[in-house]
This record gives C-alpha cells, sequence and structure tokens, in this order.
C-alpha cells in the first residue's frame, strides 16, 4: 500500500498563526510557565514523542510512520 | 509580562504535524478527507478548551501535550461526523485518533494492550450512544492516555517469596 500526503489540505503555519491572532485578540492566549514546585501538573510534550513529531515533517519518514500505523490499527480494530 | 507558549517555533511544529499525522492517518487508512476548512476550526476549538482546561486546573505549560491535542481534536471531527449521522465515518475518525495516541505513547516506550486500545473506543462510544454513565468522552480519553504516560514503577510493600524459595521447601 502507498501512502499519499495531500498537500493542498495540510494544516500550516500560516493557519495556526491565523487561530492564535484570534485567541490573542480574545485574551486567551495559552501561556508558558516554569515549573515552580515538583508538585506542578506540567503539561508538556515528552521529549521523544516530540522528536517523532518534529520528524514528520519529512515526508518520506511521516509515509512509513503512517504506513505502521495503518497496520497496527488494523490489528486492532 | 507573560511568555506565550507558541512564541517558540517548536510547540506550532509539534501541534500541526500532530494534526497533519491525524489527518494523513485518515486519508490513507480510512479514505477520509478532512478538508482544511475543518481542520481550521477544530483546531480553533481545541485551543479554546485548552486554555480553559488549563486555567480551571492550574497548569503548569510547557510543551503542547499530545493527548490533549489529539482527544480533544479527534473528539470535535468525531461529533461532527456523527452530527451528519455518519456512524462509519465517526467510529474511523475515533479509531484514528486511538491509533495516533497510542502512537504519541509509543514514542515514549509505553503502549496500552490491543484489548485496552478496542475497550477504551467502546468507552469513548457510550457517551454517544445512550450509556453516558460508562462513558469516558474526550476528557477520560485524555486523561487514559495521559496517566500511561505518567505512570512509574515502585517497588511493592508486600514481600514475596521467590520461586527458588518454594523448590527449597520442596513445594
Amino acid at each position: 500500500m502507498s501512502i499519499s500526503i495531500n498537500k493542498e489540505e495540510l494544516y500550516t503555519i500560516d493557519d495556526l498563526n491565523d487561530s492564535l491572532t484570534k485567541i490573542d485578540s480574545n485574551n486567551a492566549s495559552i501561556h508558558y510557565t516554569n515549573q515552580k514546585t515538583p508538585d506542578d501538573v506540567v503539561n508538556h510534550m515528552p521529549y521523544n514523542t516530540g522528536i517523532f513529531f518534529s520528524s514528520t515533517s519529512d515526508d518520506e519518514f511521516l509515509k512509513k510512520s503512517i504506513q505502521k500505523d495503518i497496520e497496527f490499527a488494523n490489528s486492532v480494530f | 509580562m507573560a511568555k506565550n507558549l507558541f512564541e517558540s517555533e517548536e510547540p506550532k511544529i509539534h501541534l500541526i504535524n500532530a494534526v497533519n499525522y491525524l489527518a494523513t492517518f485518515l486519508e490513507n487508512g480510512y479514505s477520509i478527507l478532512v478538508p482544511k476548512e475543518i481542520k481550521k476550526i477544530a483546531v480553533d476549538k481545541v485551543l479554546e478548551h485548552y486554555k480553559l482546561h488549563i486555567d480551571t486546573y492550574n497548569v503548569t505549560v510547557n510543551g503542547i501535550d499530545p493527548y490533549k491535542v489529539y482527544s480533544w481534536l479527534g473528539l470535535y471531527l468525531y461529533e461532527e461526523a456523527l452530527e451528519h449521522n455518519n456512524s462509519e465515518v465517526s467510529d474511523a475518525i475515533l479509531k484514528a485518533t486511538i491509533i495516533c495516541m497510542n502512537r504519541a505513547l509509543h514514542e515514549e516506550g509505553r503502549t496500552l494492550p490491543k484489548f485496552y486500545l478496542k475497550k477504551i473506543f467502546n468507552m469513548v462510544k457510550s457517551d454517544f450512544n445512550g450509556k453516558t454513565s460508562l462513558g469516558i468522552r474526550k476528557n477520560g480519553l485524555y486523561l487514559t492516555f495521559r496517566s500511561a504516560s505518567l505512570c512509574s514503577f515502585v517497588t511493592s510493600d508486600i514481600e514475596i517469596e521467590s520461586e527458588s524459595d518454594y523448590d527449597a521447601k520442596g513445594e
């Protein structure tokens, strides 16, 4: 099975910037905060998962990963 | 002045690529196209709910949480498909969402068993087919994977005899 990437319909940095402009003007920005205590509830991107998502900017990496996940999904559902 | 999370590029790339991963999965795995306009509305909804969540629970934010993004994005698309009475499409969206969440978890070196991924699917669906007391909806879905991501191993306080102890006793 060959995986294709629909370039025309991809969500882009311009799309996200439009969204962020809207939320900034509604005073609804998400602010970055440093963890102050070990008991803080921290929202973050796990390190390796972040590397993974950054890597999916590469089309070949994205296609291979999607292929694996489609096969996995078919084995689950 | 508080720094905006999206002032730096990395959270933006993570969010954009996570959205496109799910969308590309849907197109190739289930022949479902999510038009760009729908993606844009969906991300608006995610960011809106994200802000509400972190303010309500006083969450420290230093990155994009993939489990929140996928759960809230996926469930938005799921509900939209249900509203158009397309249960085959909505089921596919939910399956893809769960698989993408498990992918994010997999990259942390963890996974949930297949039987549990199926159970999660059924428990999300319960909220939408009249069994709300048995469902978990978008926040439960996010918590399921986030908990798996955060859990750590500890040593039990119970002392258990080793197998070699049993052998020595001749039992």
